[in-house]
């Protein structure tokens, strides 16, 4: 009975989907709604308004800046839930995690991913750094430094990658990229202008898009590591706890 | 028509039972006796202040106080009018008696049964001195729950099944007065008392005033006891402690009955009560609960469950009063109130009094019980005859009137009802007060310690209250006087 | 610089700063942790309920998050209901901190009390980020904050049926927040803009030249109702609330049944009345038929899960299952569309945060106490315990919905909104779910009071700051019935406002 229900939901809904994808407007025309509403704006003031040559992060980090500084949030709350969920400091250096360091990969692995992460951080800085005018950004760059590490830690066990990612730092370093898009947020009030404006005032010439710039890089760099963090932190927990016990149910 | 005053009185009346609680709170643990002559204090201290008001209720007049607003519309505030005063004034001397007369009954869980004796008393007056239905059924709602701790106070087994009983019976009546509320109001557009009918059918359909009426006799009736809806009375009073069921019986019962007069007086008005037509089908309804409850008292044999079952007869004799719709029959049916509040008390009490001194709840048991407990047997016979209607006392008073009622109402034929009910009453009190005095063993010696003066003094002042109202009728300030202004002023 | 008019983003960011900087002193004293919650929350309180008196809902207070104006950027836009909520969130947040000061001592794992009150801070931000934002996007973006750290929350005991529990109410609730997704994108797609009030001018073009894509539009609404539907747990989509809210540490439960599910309600307010509401003429009687269903659902669910209710066994699970009623309750009250039914509603919501608050709470106190859950354990603790269970007997009041409670007020305008609307057969369910509410509420009132103890008769009450909680909210619901008249003509006004079309 109960599964019928579902199947008959779930028909529902599909019926649903299709009819109104059906109906949405055409993907290829220029004329249709979503298209000719907010985004002329955006297409023909973003570079000048927003500070970035790359219009997607001008909408991103300035226009739609307060939905980034959730996103951050999302990031940083699921760090948290993992940290408090997943983790057992103490108890921990766990059984687990002896095993995946005595499971040696082969030299081949080793030593192609010994000479690929440096290049692959690199890129993720670059991605990170270059997000402003090209494809790319703090989200993008975040994966990739976190794949890295996860890559790495693939390789050569987790305690010869928590020794150079140290545990502890996660929390902090989270806090502290959520910390500095607050500040960018606050300094625009400081400034006497809105929350999260990146065109401070009192600031003439040049220096207004240099301090711009340097403020949405400040930006770009927390989402990395925001980001990053959140990858490694997951895939930590997951090979740490892997034969996760859970706690006896309290009667 | 009286005067309009306003006053702070009305709440601080209302209120001041609550010292209870503070008493409670304070010495209940550390000082137990003081605090229990306390609690008896304060409850003397709400009867003085209501007697102030006298003149004005005397006059007609009206005492109001708006506390505050509730809903856009709809305010919590207080109205003493004449029905009122004489309810309030009727409720605080009970409570004196029944508050008394526990200091000698109640032996444990004093601090539980003080506290909601008290709230009972506030949220009563609350609803005597309701301006407008809102604020009557919040108080009356109140008072429900407030009743249950006294009704299990015992704990029994048998208490909390009736507990129970009344719980569902009276939160579903609540449930009920509040649709009747709400239609009242959305139709009525007001739910003051303002002493005549707010509805009309100039603006209402009559079919839908029928539904408003009917479902607040639907619900009232529940405690108000109409027949088909009274069946936690008889297991309620045998379970609660006898000062609980004195009180029960003696005015909770007749918060339902108030809350039909509200109905009758200041929500419909007589005029469009005569246009419905619903006043023959509830003295019919009426009649039926008056003599079948009465029916079913005769095979009961618990002395406690006997007198729960005529409470049940004798409320209706106040809804057959109102609702002949004529003047007597309203003074008839007025005064009942108070005067079976004083006849069943007085049972109540002495049944206390029998359990209490000689365990006995089975009335086969009473054998000899007027020698060993002369007093109280004596004051249970004066009431058991007030309640056949015997002259000089109360109940022929009201029978009396009730009969005057019928016929000017031109139904003369209910007079019937009133002396069947007269023959059953006789049929189920007479065994008992003869199994007490005539099939005595013993001679009747009055001992010195009959039993705990405290209950033996508000016992005897009921029973001489029996006799009074029956003979001093007229004399200002008693019921009668007070019954003829409400009267006067509706029709 | 001028702080008074940037108040509005101030009312989000700040408590974010303290959340942000929460698990820093965590790494340093684990106690301070507390004490920086409550101070962030104090401050934050204060920016909400210092915006009282300044805003309605005709005229709500606005501010353009760095300066775009809509709808090329996001706008924070507080109304009468949104603020309602911000300050309802904020009080409550106090108490629940307070309350958490003892409880998590106990019944959580020492190291992850930092990570506590770490996601208590960002689900309180994230609540008054969805109450106080205009755009929907950002609705969205806050609601996924509050449902991430919500299911954290459930498990945090880190028992096994918690883990379950959170699991199942993860699976719901990531279905759901996909659903909501889903219809911004539809919307998106066919008005090409994300603020609530734009959406409601471009619909209502739309409407005027009758546009081929208003079934998209449409569509869209029915995925928006059935997400929130899901997060406020209407009836029957509330299977994962009882399991959930019952196994989660109590003041979460607390917070969970008095605040989290309310968000669901302000999501289905926003659709259907600041989105859709305006112009959505040309589609009425789609907009009226959703309407009517939600109302049916509602009126169905409060004697339905008021029966389930009644048949639980732990204290808990049966609390839970009386937010379904009155989620119920609330949900009819909007539903119904009358000006008295809406404000009723509104008013439900504070109503029912006090009164469900209270009852999770001094389930925490007993649970804390002297661990029980089962209801036939909790004989007589009436006597050991006079304060929590004199708090549980007042607020009960309100929960049954009887008078001077404010959950009176609330039912008395609901009934009364339906009344309006000729919806008799709701008013009578709505009665009879009531009548039932009383038997599971007072069930447990009377093994409290009126029977034999199971724990003794001597004084045993909880610890001060989880006494206080209790105590307040309880005497809350008794004000708000009383001085009602303190709220209710702004939530009608605000209802009238929203209404008109």
């Amino acid at each position: 009975m109960r599964r019928l229900l579902v199947v008959a939901a779930l028909a529902c809904l599909g019926i649903m989907l299709l009819y109104t994808i059906g109906r949405m407007p055409p993907m290829n025309s220029g004329s249709t709604p979503d298209k000719t509403h907010v985004v002329p704006r955006y297409l023909e003031h973003g570079e000048e308004e927003g500070g970035a040559p790359n219009i997607i992060t001008s909408v991103i980090l300035n226009y739609r800046g307060y939905d980034t500084m959730g996103e951050v949030t999302v990031i940083f709350s699921a760090l948290c839930a993992v940290v408090a969920l997943l983790d057992r400091e103490k108890r921990g250096r766990s059984r687990s995690a002896a095993d995946i360091s005595k499971v040696k990969s082969s030299v081949i692995v080793r030593t192609v991913v010994r000479i690929a992460v440096p290049v692959i951080i690199l890129f993720a800085v670059y991605t990170i750094l270059h997000g402003e005018t090209s494809p790319g950004g703090g989200f993008q760059g975040g994966a990739i430094v976190g794949a890295s590490i996860i890559l790495f830690t693939l390789a050569f066990g987790l305690p010869e990658s928590t020794d150079r990612m140290p545990l502890g730092a996660r929390i902090p370093m989270e806090s502290s990229a959520m910390l500095a898009f607050l500040a960018m947020g606050f300094l625009g009030l400081a400034f006497g202008v809105e929350f999260l404006t990146y065109a401070l005032p009192g600031i003439h010439g040049q220096a207004t898009e240099t301090i711009r710039m340097l403020m949405l890089m400040v930006v770009e760099i927390g989402i990395g590591v925001a980001g990053g963090i959140i990858f490694i932190s997951i895939v930590f927990a997951m090979i740490r706890e892997d034969r996760y016990e859970l706690q006896p149910d309290i009667p | 028509m009286g005067k309009v005053t306003s006053s702070v009185l009305p709440s601080i009346i209302v209120f001041t039972p609550w010292l209870t609680l503070l008493v409670a709170a304070l010495w209940a643990r550390s000082r137990p006796r003081t605090s229990r002559g306390l609690y008896t204090a304060i409850t003397v201290a709400t009867g003085l202040l209501i007697l102030p008001m006298y003149g004005i209720a005397l006059d007609g007049g009206v005492v109001r106080q708006h506390l505050v607003r509730v809903v856009p519309g709809i305010d919590l505030a207080f109205r003493i009018d004449t029905v009122g005063f004489y309810f309030g004034l009727l409720l605080a001397v009970l409570w004196i008696a029944a508050g008394v007369y526990s200091l000698g009954y109640i032996h444990e869980r004093h601090t539980r049964y003080y506290c909601f004796l008290a709230l009972n008393l506030s949220f009563c007056l609350g609803v005597a001195f309701s301006a407008n239905m809102f604020t009557l059924f919040i108080f009356y709602e109140l008072m429900s729950l407030a009743t249950y701790p006294l009704i299990i106070h015992e704990e029994t087994a048998l208490a909390r099944r009736a507990g129970l009983k009344y719980l569902i019976y009276s939160i579903s009546a609540g449930a009920v007065i509040l649709a009747a509320v709400l239609m009242q109001y959305f139709y009525g557009d007001t739910l003051s008392f303002l002493g005549h009918g707010t509805l009309s059918l100039a603006k209402v359909s009559k079919p839908v005033l029928l539904t408003i009426f009917s479902v607040y006799m639907l619900g009232f009736g529940v405690k108000a006891c109409i027949m088909p809806l009274h069946g936690w009375v008889p297991d309620a009073h045998p379970a609660a402690p006898a000062p609980a069921s004195a009180l029960l019986s003696g005015v909770l019962l007749k918060v339902g009955a108030f809350g039909i007069i509200r109905v009758l007086y200041d929500v419909f008005g007589i005029k469009l009560l005569r246009e419905l037509g619903v006043g023959l089908p509830m003295l019919y309804v009426a009649s039926f609960t008056i003599i079948v409850a009465s029916l079913f008292a005769i095979p009961q044999t618990d002395l406690k469950r006997r007198l729960a079952y005529s409470s049940v007869a004798q409320v209706s004799y106040i809804i057959l009063g109102l609702f002949l719709l004529s003047p007597d029959g309203a003074v008839g049916g007025l005064l009942q109130i108070a005067h079976h509040a004083f006849m069943k008390g007085t049972l109540f009490l002495c049944a206390g009094i029998i359990i209490h001194e000689t365990g006995k709840r089975d009335i086969a048991d009473m054998e000899g019980v007027g020698s060993k407990l002369p007093l109280t047997m004596m004051a249970f016979s004066i009431a058991a005859l007030a309640m056949m209607g015997t002259p000089a006392t109360c109940g022929f008073i009201t029978k009396w009137e009730l009969g005057l009622g019928a016929i000017q109402a031109h139904r003369g034929y209910f007079i019937v009802v009133l002396l069947i009910s007269a023959l059953l009453n006789a049929v189920y009190y007479l065994p008992i007060v003869y199994l007490a005095f005539f099939k005595s063993k013993e001679t009747i010696k009055f001992s010195k310690r009959e039993t705990r003066p405290s209950m033996l003094i508000p016992t005897l002042v009921c029973g001489v209250m029996v006799i009074v109202l029956g003979i001093f009728v007229t004399v200002p300030g008693l019921p009668y006087s007070l019954v003829k202004v409400v009267v006067n002023a509706v029709f | 610089m001028n702080l008074a008019a940037r108040q509005p983003v101030l009312l989000v960011a700040v408590p974010l700063v303290f959340a942000a900087t929460c698990p820093l002193w965590g790494m340093w004293k684990r106690r301070i942790c507390f004490y920086w919650a409550l101070g962030g929350m104090s401050v934050t309180a204060f920016l909400a309920w210092s915006l009282i008196g300044k805003v309605s809902q005709k005229a709500p207070l606005t501010y353009n998050v760095s300066g775009w104006r809509p709808p090329w950027g996001i706008q924070i836009r507080i109304d009468t209901v949104g603020l309602l909520l911000a300050c309802t969130i904020t009080a409550m947040s106090i108490l629940l901190l307070l309350y958490s000061y003892r409880y998590v001592e106990k019944e959580i794992p020492t190291q992850r009390i930092v990570y506590y009150y770490t996601l208590l801070l960002l689900i309180f931000t994230a609540m008054l980020g969805c109450s106080v934002t205009g755009d929907l996007f950002n609705f969205f973006v806050f609601m996924e904050i509050f449902s991430i750290t919500s299911y954290a929350l459930v498990a945090i005991s880190g028992e096994r049926r918690a883990i379950r529990a959170a699991l199942k109410y993860l699976l719901m609730g990531a279905t759901s927040s996909l659903t909501v997704l889903l219809a911004i994108s539809f919307l998106y797609s066919v008005t090409g803009s994300l603020n609530m009030v734009d959406i409601g001018q471009v619909l209502e073009r739309m409407g005027r030249t009758s546009s081929p894509y208003l079934p998209v539009a449409a569509a869209a609404m029915i995925f928006f109702i059935a997400g929130f539907c899901v997060k406020a747990a209407v009836f029957p989509v509330h299977v994962w609330l009882p399991e959930a809210h019952s196994i989660a540490p109590s003041p979460v439960s607390a917070l969970l049944s008095a605040l989290v599910i309310k968000m669901g309600v302000l999501g289905i307010i926003r659709t259907l009345f600041t989105v859709y509401g305006r112009g959505f003429s040309s589609f009425s009687e789609v907009w009226g038929a959703l309407a009517t269903v939600l109302s049916w659902a509602a009126a169905l669910s409060i004697p339905v899960a008021a029966i389930m209710a009644i048949m639980q066994t732990d204290l808990k699970v049966m609390i839970a299952y009386s937010s379904v009623v009155h989620v119920g309750y609330i949900v009819l009250g909007i539903s119904v569309l009358s000006v008295q039914g809406f404000a009723g509603g509104l008013f439900n919501i504070v109503a029912h945060a006090m009164g469900k608050g209270c009852f999770f709470l001094v389930a925490g106190i007993i649970i804390y106490k002297h661990g029980f859950r089962r209801i036939d354990d909790l004989k007589g603790l009436g006597r050991s315990m006079p304060v929590t269970a004199g708090a549980f007997a007042i607020a009960s009041l309100s929960i049954v919905g009887l008078p001077p409670s404010a959950g009176f007020i609330a039912k008395w305008n609901i009934l009364y909104g339906c009344l309006q609307q000729s919806q008799y057969i709701q008013v009578v369910l709505a009665l009879f779910g009531s009548m039932l509410s009383a038997v599971y509420c007072f069930k447990v009132v009377y093994y409290m009071f009126f029977t034999g103890s199971n724990v003794g008769a001597k004084m045993d009450e909880g610890p001060m700051t989880m006494l206080i909680p209790v105590t307040l909210l309880a005497a809350g619901t008794v004000f708000f019935g009383i001085f009602s008249a303190l709220l209710m003509p702004t939530l009608s006004n605000a209802a009238r406002v929203l209404l008109a079309r």
